[in-house]
């Protein structure tokens, strides 16, 4: 019989829980439809590849990838689908390609009827079930019936004739301009001579070259962010050599504000941000550790490959060092949640999705994040690709490694230095007053002291146990600890076996140091009180009943008014021991035999400590000793070494405990040396601790975590197991061993092979030069992202790979600036600093430069800021109230840490938005990272 | 743009040749608004996408999320079992923000009755409330996804869980305009402190700013840096503000940057809001009924204040009015603090349903009292022995309640129901989206067709969910 409230419950719980999906009836296969497997050779590309690309190709092909298959391409064939696999390499009968093919269910047959579209004839099936079975050999050398994508970006570009002879287009004459300047109209380099033609085609006239203040103005923004100041502006117009402007660009390269401007640029890619973001969104007191770490790398010129490689697999390089595993900090720009009530393992997950659609955004400029929850609407990107792109990530764990920084450490090591210095002093002030007024002073004290000196012995437990039903854990020092349940009302019991005794007396501590729940009171009511109700002690004789041991004469330290010590000889309900006002220090009473009680062997006693008041006022943590000391006992405060030591006749005592009297007494009783004391420990107080910074990096777990598709995105449904792969509509994916992992990926990117990396970092330095992109989707070359505005011009960037040394570190920055000339291009496509369209209205000829470095300079003008290299960082101006609350009103600069410089060292929220932007519409840092195009949800 | 900008250039280049000072032509549209109302102007009253219900909307939002269980959730089995062990059945896959272990029912110390003709069920901690519980329509099974302030917060007011997307009120005005160009479309008011999610609750998100929220500080001047500086007359404060309207003009008409519009209007509404808001701010021109009405006292700071500065504000046309009254937030001491906050804000809102009504503006305007989420029927604040001095209840976001009356809204309806403990709806769910949806609705607006486009996505209140609740309109 279900009571009244078990129904209920069951009724509820009938109702709340969430409908689920009707259990996935699996229909019975029928084998007996399956031909029988083909007699004699297959040969894939003359047997298998033709039924493919006639029958299934228009879903499961380079435009459509229906459930994540794709039939055209080997490692899609033979990976499988979103779902799991459909071909199993030598068990067609266990291939869930033949089960469709031959509708072995009754039901689903692929391809699906309609569309003139017909079922496979027997043979075929024969064909395909014989292919299986002999292992699905897919020769290597086996044409892909079509391109892998049609579409521009996922093919290698080809690099473009070069226009020949702008020559024809002569700027106009503009006057004043400044002598020595040559005409513009002549290309300089292949970059030029496009735009010249383009002009020519659109009959525009390019505009003559701008004058110096302007060049060197922009150029300062476009490099370093910052306006020239004005003698270098003089320098610049005074310089009548040829290449004044090469020189000039030389020079801000060399400027270390150009891996301040240029960092930030990567720093918007890479998400970073001071906070967690998220409901806390708590500072990262240390993010700029891996910001640094940028500045410095693009200052320190080096190679994007390497540059890249660092940042996504530092960690895995052989010898990775500090450099090394700091750059990993890119991927430690994901969100954080610790708000209450969550689910890490969530979160985990939720930055490695971020990690896989950030890497994809920045180096391949595809929209990954849509592969998340399905397979991607437009670009041939599966979702079991998005998982397997997961698994190169899924392993990392999050690790923060001190990295003091070097004005850090200098600074630490000095103040280090210094305190030594003074505590070596100190001490050797108290030593020598110590040593050197050790004579009379001692020998009168300690003779004074020893009549009054009571030796305590701790008696250590030899068993304890509470009556109900809290636990009692008895320590190294003697000391009990009660824990565990805290009831009402409780009796601890405790035996002890002390020396020959006599037995005078006994002291009970109430410890102030209980369990950690109540740390630092002596009881364990919600007030840390306690009420001692009674202590007793009884005489336990082997083979005799117990005996109680009259006690008398209860003194303490301290009691609270009307909870006197003497109450815990009386043994009453309502009154005992208690401190309240003065829970959270020790405690100590005492209690006299009424006569000195001499033990025989094998006696032990047994002490109950009582606590009968209610509402758990027990004692948190005791230790009980016992003294053979001449009665009346004192109460004093002497150590129990010091007291012991002090009860022997001084001819006795040892030379150690000579000499810790000695210490005791002028230290903790003589005034002038207690003052000596007092200022080595105030000094020890004052001990310089070490720098706390730390980068945050990512490693390896050894034990690797198996990476599963999460079916709609949903972390808690796992489905097929998938292994780290790279999509198949790019290029080959090599890995160093049988274990891809992070690094392998990371190598893939800088691949020669690979369509996208270099043409996406390269438009991304168009964006920044020029405020807008030749794809204008810097994050999207994919199907629905921008044409190329200047296809000829993305593709020249890829084909000269913009050399200067090698061919991988084109895409550095610093390189194209430098072969590129960017200013000087951008004043052969302005015309007047008005917008000029060509024929097609909404793709501009020229480009409006980008705003920020404006509003950073403005920035440091309103602010009175220097800009200035390595500041840890500021906290911006935020408006009051701004989310997350308990940012600051004002800007602070961290105390020491020199000006802040503006740009970079401003302080950047994952979770609210930019203070000084706060009226302009923007997205906190979180959702800004890569401008997203074209998300879908 | 292109065409924002051509217009622009249009009426630069009329004012110009018709020979008028900015200046001038401004005051001159003060009084004749609709006459003059520049078409640019992104505050312009616009029509509703169909036949509004509601024209105006408050919301009263009580930040920290009150019991639901202790002020309209009746639960006589919870009450039973109060004290009692929760069986693991019932806790199996909810989340809570703190409490966690063995867990205990919670029942309610307070009385419940029913009242007015509809004989909707109320707790004896809202007397005023009860008075018009005809009026007013409960909804007992709202539900969101956030089980903490600040994302709740802001999931209740954009739809989302972070900051950086508009708050609803961004929404409407951007959807309607509004009627007083005197006064901000949008406007805020808050007794006690933010809640967690900040200034972002009002916040425009990627909307032009010109739809943001304005807080009017309801002590002290109630907009800061209003009056004019020391020494400066009224005219030399024309002439500057003639002055930067020219510069600003001649921007927008060179780059045609929206975010400059906004700032010309932005000035604009500045200079005319130092007349028009004390005089809105000064309630001690009330005739005292009315102050007795909401239980209001000039010039302090109260909750009570604020619900007659919205009634003021709404008959002034301003478009959305938001209330914040802090600390309703009761993990613990729920016995003694949560009739303090009912104190609070009982009779107020209860007179600003009545005051409405009276002047015959609750027809179309909509009432919205609610927070973010409601407590759970389980017991906060336990000690290692299951005993508790002054317990509360810890955050719930599966089930609780809000109420909404006047334009549209079927008064003395209760909508929705939950099981015997609370835990969850049983019958009609009501999604905080399905509530935007609603609000939405009721203003004239489709919530799946107002949307604007960014980052390449058209983005709305409701994300790519919510359906309009159609039990509750009338």
């Amino acid at each position: 019989m279900m009571t009244g409230f078990q129904k209920t419950i069951a009724l509820v719980a009938l109702l709340a829980a969430p409908s689920l999906p009707a259990a996935e009836t699996k229909k019975a296969l029928d084998f007996t439809k399956l031909p029988p497997a083909a007699s004699g050779a297959v040969d894939f590309a003359k047997d298998i590849q033709p039924i493919f690309a006639n029958n299934c190709f228009k879903c499961h092909g380079t435009e459509k990838q229906k459930g994540g298959l794709r039939l055209d391409l080997k490692q899609g064939a033979l990976e499988g689908g979103d779902l799991g696999a459909v071909i199993v390499a030598g068990k067609a009968t266990e291939s869930k390609l033949l089960h469709l093919v031959a509708k072995l269910d009754g039901e689903t047959q692929m391809p699906p009827s309609g569309e003139g579209r017909k079922p496979l004839t027997r043979e075929q099936i024969a064909k395909l079930r014989a292919w299986i079975d002999a292992g699905a050999n897919w020769p290597d050398s086996a044409v892909a019936a079509a391109k892998k994508s049609g579409h521009w970006a996922f093919n290698a570009p080809k690099r473009p004739a070069i226009p020949r002879s702008g020559d024809t287009l002569v700027a106009e004459p503009k006057s004043g301009r400044t002598k020595g300047d040559k005409s513009v109209a002549s290309p300089r380099n292949p970059i030029d001579a496009f735009v010249l033609a383009r002009l020519a085609k659109e009959k525009i006239k390019p505009s003559p070259e701008a004058d110096r203040y302007t060049l060197i103005r922009r150029l300062s923004f476009d490099l370093l962010g910052l306006p020239p100041k004005l003698e270098e502006v003089h320098e610049f117009i005074a310089d009548k050599s040829p290449d004044a402007y090469e020189k000039l660009v030389d020079r801000l390269l060399k400027s270390p504000h150009f891996g301040e401007r240029w960092g930030r640029h990567w720093l918007d890619l890479a998400r970073y941000a001071d906070s967690d973001g998220y409901e806390k969104d708590r500072a990262r007191p240390f993010a700029y550790v891996y910001r640094d770490w940028v500045i410095k790398a693009i200052n320190d010129d080096l190679p994007f490959d390497r540059f890249s490689i660092l940042q996504l697999a530092g960690d895995l390089l052989p010898g990775a060092g500090a450099e090394e595993k700091t750059a990993t900090g890119f991927h430690r720009q994901t969100l954080t949640n610790t708000e209450g009530g969550t689910d890490q393992e969530e979160f985990r997950c939720k930055a490695t999705v971020d990690r896989v659609s950030t890497t994809a955004a920045v180096w391949l400029g595809v929209t990954m994040q849509c592969a998340e929850c399905h397979t991607h609407k437009y670009d041939p990107l599966t979702q079991r690709e998005f998982y397997q792109l997961f698994a190169f990530f899924n392993n990392a764990s999050e690790k923060n490694l001190p990295a003091p920084q070097p004005d850090e450490e200098r600074a630490y090591e000095a103040a280090k230095k210094k305190w030594n210095t003074e505590n070596a002093r100190l001490l050797q002030l108290r030593d020598a007053y110590v040593n050197g007024a050790a004579g009379a002073k001692f020998e009168q004290w300690a003779n004074t002291a020893s009549v009054t000196a009571v030796a305590w012995t701790a008696l250590t437990p030899e068993k304890a146990s509470a009556k109900s039903g809290s636990t009692l854990t008895i320590g190294k020092d003697a000391a009990v600890t009660a824990g565990g349940k805290s009831p009402e009302k409780e009796t601890y019991v405790i035996e002890v076996k002390p020396g020959a005794g006599p037995v005078t007396g006994f002291r009970l501590e109430a410890l102030a140091e209980g369990e950690a729940k109540k740390a630092g009171k002596v009881g364990r009511a919600k007030d840390g009180n306690f009420v001692l109700t009674k202590f007793g002690v009884r005489l336990l004789l082997p083979g005799e009943p117990a005996k109680d041991i009259e006690l008398l004469n209860a003194q303490a330290d301290f009691s609270q008014p009307r909870f006197e010590v003497a109450g815990a000889l009386k043994g009453l309900d309502t009154t005992g021991w208690a401190v309240a006002k003065q829970t959270d220090r020790s405690h100590t009473a005492l209690f006299e035999t009424k006569e000195p009680l001499v033990l025989p062997a094998g006696a032990r006693l047994e002490i109950t400590l009582d606590h009968q008041y209610k509402a758990n006022y027990t004692l948190a943590k005791f230790r009980v000793s016992a003294t053979s000391a001449t009665l009346p006992l004192r109460l004093d405060s002497l150590a129990d070494d010091v007291a012991l030591a002090l009860s022997k006749p001084a001819e006795k005592r040892t030379a150690a405990e000579t000499e810790r009297l000695k210490k005791y007494l002028l230290t903790q009783v003589d005034a002038e040396g207690k003052k000596l004391q007092a200022a080595v420990d105030e000094n020890a107080k004052k001990v310089p601790t070490a720098p706390e910074t730390f980068a945050a990096t990512i490693a390896e777990e050894p034990a690797g975590r198996v990476t599963r598709v999460h079916v709609r995105g949903n972390f808690l449904d796992r489905g097929a197991e998938v292994r780290p792969l790279t999509p198949a509509v790019l290029h080959a994916f090599k890995p160093r061993g049988t274990k891809p992992d992070r690094l392998d990926l990371a190598q893939w990117l800088f691949s020669p092979e690979n369509p996208l990396t270099a043409r996406v970092t390269v438009n991304h330095v168009w964006k920044n030069l020029f405020g807008r992109g030749l794809v204008a989707s810097v994050d999207d070359f994919g199907v629905k992202g921008e044409k190329p505005s200047h296809p000829e011009l993305l593709r020249l960037s890829r084909g000269e790979r913009v050399v200067e040394r090698e061919n991988r570190r084109a895409e550095h920055p610093s390189a194209v600036a430098r072969g590129h000339r960017g200013a000087r291009l951008r004043e052969l496509g302005e015309v007047d600093g008005k917008p000029r369209h060509g024929a097609e209205p909404a793709r501009p000829l020229h480009f409006f430069p980008a705003h920020r470095a404006v509003s950073d300079a403005d920035d440091l003008r309103r602010a009175g800021l220097e800009r200035h290299l390595h500041a840890p960082r500021a906290e911006q101006h935020t408006a009051p109230g701004a989310h997350a609350a308990q940012r600051p009103g004002v800007l602070r600069v961290r105390a020491g840490a020199g000006p802040a410089h503006g740009g970079v060292a401003r302080d950047e929220s994952h979770g609210a938005h930019p203070p000084r932007l706060r009226d302009v519409p923007r997205a906190p840092a979180a959702q800004r990272g890569v401008e997203r195009a074209g998300q879908s949800l | 743009m292109n065409i924002t900008h051509l217009n622009l250039l249009k009426r630069r280049e009329f004012f110009r040749r018709a020979g008028f000072s900015l200046g001038s032509m401004a005051l001159a549209s003060l009084l004749r608004e609709q006459t003059f109302a520049a078409p640019k102007n992104p505050l312009a009253s616009k029509h509703p996408m169909f036949a509004p219900r509601a024209k105006r909307v408050i919301f009263l939002h009580m930040i920290g999320a009150p019991s639901q269980l202790d002020l309209f959730e009746n639960k006589p089995e919870l009450n039973k079992l109060d004290g009692q062990d929760c069986p693991e059945s019932l806790l199996k896959g909810r989340r809570f923000a703190f409490i966690g272990g063995k867990m205990q029912l919670a029942g309610t110390k307070f009385k419940f009755a029913r009242h007015g003709r509809s004989g909707q069920e109320l707790s004896q901690l809202l007397p005023h409330l009860s008075t018009v519980a005809d009026d007013i329509a409960i909804v007992k099974t709202l539900h969101t996804e956030e089980i903490n302030h600040a994302p709740a917060q802001m999931f209740l007011h954009t739809g989302f869980g972070r900051g950086g997307r508009p708050s609803f009120g961004s929404w409407v005005t951007y959807g309607l305009g509004t009627e007083n160009q005197d006064l901000p479309a949008y406007t805020v008011l808050l007794s006690g402190p933010l809640g967690g999610a900040g200034t972002s609750l009002w916040a425009n998100g990627f909307l032009p700013s010109v739809y943001q929220g304005i807080q009017f500080r309801s002590s002290g001047d109630p907009v800061l840096f209003l009056s004019n500086p020391k020494g400066q007359s009224q005219e030399d404060r024309r002439r500057v503000f003639d002055a930067v309207k020219d510069l600003n003009e001649r921007q927008l008409a060179d780059v045609g940057d929206p975010e400059i519009a906004t700032r010309i209007s932005q000035y604009e509404m500045a200079f005319k809001m130092q007349t028009s808001v004390p005089e809105l701010m000064d309630i001690a021109r009330e005739p005292k009924s009315v102050l007795d009405l909401y239980g209001a006292k000039p010039g302090a700071s109260s909750f009570a204040n604020n619900c007659l500065l919205a009634r003021r504000l709404i008959e002034r046309g301003v478009r959305v009015v938001e209330l914040y009254d802090a600390d309703w937030d009761h993990h613990s001491g729920i016995a003694t603090r949560l009739p303090a906050k009912c104190r609070d804000v009982d009779q107020a809102m209860a007179g600003l349903i009545t005051d409405l009504k009276t002047r015959g503006l609750l027809d179309d305007t909509l009432v919205i009292w609610g927070a973010e989420f409601g407590r759970t029927p389980l017991r906060q604040g336990i000690d290692g022995d299951g005993k508790s001095t002054n317990p509360g209840r810890d955050h719930h976001k599966d089930a609780y309640t809000m109420w909404l009356a006047g334009g549209g809204i079927k008064g003395g309806i209760t909508y929705g129901r939950t099981d015997d403990f609370g835990f969850s709806p049983v019958e009609n769910p009501v999604h905080v989206h399905d509530l935007n949806a609603t609000v939405l609705h009721l203003l004239g607006l489709d919530h799946e067709r107002l949307t604007f486009k960014y980052q390449g996505r058209e983005f709305r209140l409701t994300d790519i969910h919510g359906n309009v609740v159609k039990g509750l309109l009338a």
